[in-house]
């Protein structure tokens, strides 16, 4: 599963990383210093450095909650993230994690309890409701049988009464969630693309199939569930392939029943884009024409907004309009 | 594209030598260069680390040569180690220079099934203080070709010459020739690893000829040739390569008209 563990030394007596090492014994140890002497130095390759990454066991210094970036998620105000993980154990070609960092090693930041005084602190310092995402930097679900952060973290929000929590993920690691009850201020957002570009850009990643059936056991068991479909690339015959992902989805899924549907399209802030180009010269996805505004970079497609229309109409026939929101370009 | 073998000694090279079946290089002079003219170099650095970076970069000198290519690169010898027997071969999965107190972290390979920490010392270690390997190079090594190649094409292997039970002073020619020579498919699977790394990577990055051709276009000025690389790694992307080719064999007559061309193919890729 991991190439070696690294284990910073402020964490390496901690009770969770030993419980971590014991299950990979097999796996090299390594000591270092501070995780940055492993993930930030110079002169790596992601693209080489992901096919054999290692798990990094950190502790997170500085802020361990920030505002969210304008736009991302379903409300306009109050909103924060946290990364209590750097970077995903899929391999999906669109992402931006693959610019954001120079390292494709895994990093878990082991004080949990970190985290959940930040975000203790945070949800108390005003009324209003917040939303708190996880799953920026990383799969909020993907490492859970590793991390199990689920178990860590939703007890915290069950007692947050004006938090909620969005886990977002394209994983089916499900089984910490239905373990446990539901916990109504927690939404369990799952990524989906068209088939043709599941197939085409998201590597290691579970199928529409199994996501779907893991969908529904959340919905079934009671928890609050959401989709997002992005990042939505405009290519040829793009209304018909999210027409038919739509059926699919709806077929299984109550849509009356959701907590919220979202689409974006493919937007990555230009210096992401610059080092991705870097590692993947040869992907035909970076190789498309762009623009580029105020440092974002889209695909130049010809009636980009008019066709996203039409995927918005498609998936208007299941889900109504007031459970949607179009994420901000 | 060649994996670049740095050694301090020559009585570590020369069984490396014959496996691989190198031949000089060059005649001779401050470090010696050998190749098997295809994709394995060796440099007999000297030893200590000014010797070793020197070596890297003599080497690098040569792969200079080769277009838009990554070498890896494998620094290979002999080790004092606290607790390792002597013969055992092994992979610095940690390399602390003692005098700076930097430590690099080598990437872990498929064939690293002994791991150790890697101690850089300037003097002979004969006491092994630490449950680790003492060389003389590793960390030299490692910070010269990590600033070359990307980190994940280098390695640096040892093989245990001396320990606490077995001190510096029994180890002789003989014994040397034995280690290394106990530990050539060792070598060669790490060699084999890092060669089939170093293709992929060069394989995506590769760029087609008809580039080459245009990029020595008159009045090229080298920001247009950062832009023309791009172009070309796009439209190659996008299987549009005959647009290069054709433009290499029939260039347009100025520049702005060259990537007026290049920019009209890549739109039409929409």
């Amino acid at each position: 599963m991991f190439s070696a563990i690294y284990i910073e030394d402020e964490v390496k007596d901690s009770e969770r990383v030993a419980g971590i090492l014991a299950r990979f014994p097999d796996i090299p140890h390594i000591n270092c210093e501070r995780y940055g002497e492993v993930f930030n130095r110079k002169r790596q390759s992601f693209r080489l450095q992901k096919q054999a990454p290692a798990l990094i066991l950190a502790s997170k210094h500085g802020k361990a909650v920030l505002p969210a970036p304008a736009g991302y998620g379903f409300t306009e105000s109050h909103s924060f993230y946290f990364s209590h993980m750097l970077n995903c154990l899929y391999d999906c070609r669109y992402c931006f994690l693959q610019g954001m960092y120079r390292s494709a090693n895994y990093v878990l930041f082991v004080n949990y309890e970190d985290f959940a005084s930040e975000i203790r602190s945070q949800a108390q310092q005003v009324d209003a409701e917040q939303v708190f995402y996880s799953g920026y930097d990383c799969d909020s679900l993907a490492m859970d049988p590793v991390s199990e952060f689920c178990a860590f973290i939703l007890p915290l929000f069950d007692g947050l009464q004006n938090a909620t929590l969005e886990l977002r993920t394209k994983s089916t690691q499900v089984r910490a969630l239905l373990d446990c009850s539901p916990i109504k201020n927690c939404v369990i957002a799952m990524s989906f693309t068209a088939h043709d570009a599941a197939s085409r850009w998201e590597h290691r990643t579970p199928s529409i199939a199994k996501r779907l059936e893991a969908l529904l056991k959340l919905q079934q068991a009671g928890w609050n569930i959401a989709l997002r479909f992005e990042p939505i690339i405009m290519e040829q015959g793009v209304e018909e392939a999210y027409q038919q992902l739509f059926a699919e989805i709806f077929s299984v899924l109550d849509a009356d029943q959701l907590h919220s549907v979202s689409t974006g399209l493919f937007r990555m802030p230009s210096g992401y884009y610059r080092n991705i180009t870097k590692q993947f010269p040869d992907e035909p996805l970076f190789a498309l024409p762009t623009n580029s505004v105020d440092g974002v970079i889209s695909l130049r497609n010809a009636n980009e907004a008019e066709r996203l229309g039409a995927v918005e109409k498609s998936l208007f026939n299941y889900v109504d309009s007031q459970r949607y929101y179009r994420c901000a370009d | 594209m060649p994996v670049n073998l740095v050694i301090a000694h020559k009585l570590e090279a020369l069984p490396l030598i014959d496996y691989f079946g190198l031949q000089p290089l060059d005649d001779g002079g401050p470090a010696s260069i050998y190749t098997n003219g295809q994709d394995i170099r060796l440099i007999i650095s000297g030893m200590g680390k000014a010797a070793s970076t020197a070596g890297v970069m003599r080497l690098a000198g040569v792969d200079s040569k080769e277009r838009d290519r990554f070498a890896a690169w494998l620094n290979f010898g002999i080790a004092g180690h606290q607790n390792l027997s002597p013969g055992t071969f092994f992979s610095a999965q940690k390399i602390i220079d003692r005098t700076t107190g930097t430590a690099y972290y080598p990437p872990i390979g498929k064939h690293c099934e002994q791991l150790s920490d890697l101690i850089s010392v300037d003097e002979p270690e004969t006491t092994y203080p630490a449950n680790a390997g003492y060389d003389m190079e590793g960390s030299a090594f490692f910070a010269a070709a990590t600033s070359i190649s990307t980190t994940e094409l280098v390695r640096c292997c040892k093989v245990v010459s001396d320990n606490p039970d077995y001190p510096v002073s029994k180890v002789t020619r003989d014994t040397i020739r034995d280690w290394i020579g106990g530990c050539l498919a060792h070598v060669q699977s790490v060699v084999q690893e890092l060669t089939a790394m170093a293709e992929e990577y060069n394989r995506a990055h590769a760029l087609p000829d008809s580039y080459y051709v245009l990029q020595n276009y008159p009045g090229i000025s080298v920001t247009q040739q950062h832009q023309l690389r791009r172009l070309a790694q796009q439209l190659q992307a996008l299987s549009r390569e005959p647009v290069l080719q054709e433009l290499a064999a029939t260039p347009p007559r100025t520049v702005d008209q060259l990537f007026a061309h290049l920019r009209l193919a890549l739109d039409a890729s929409i």
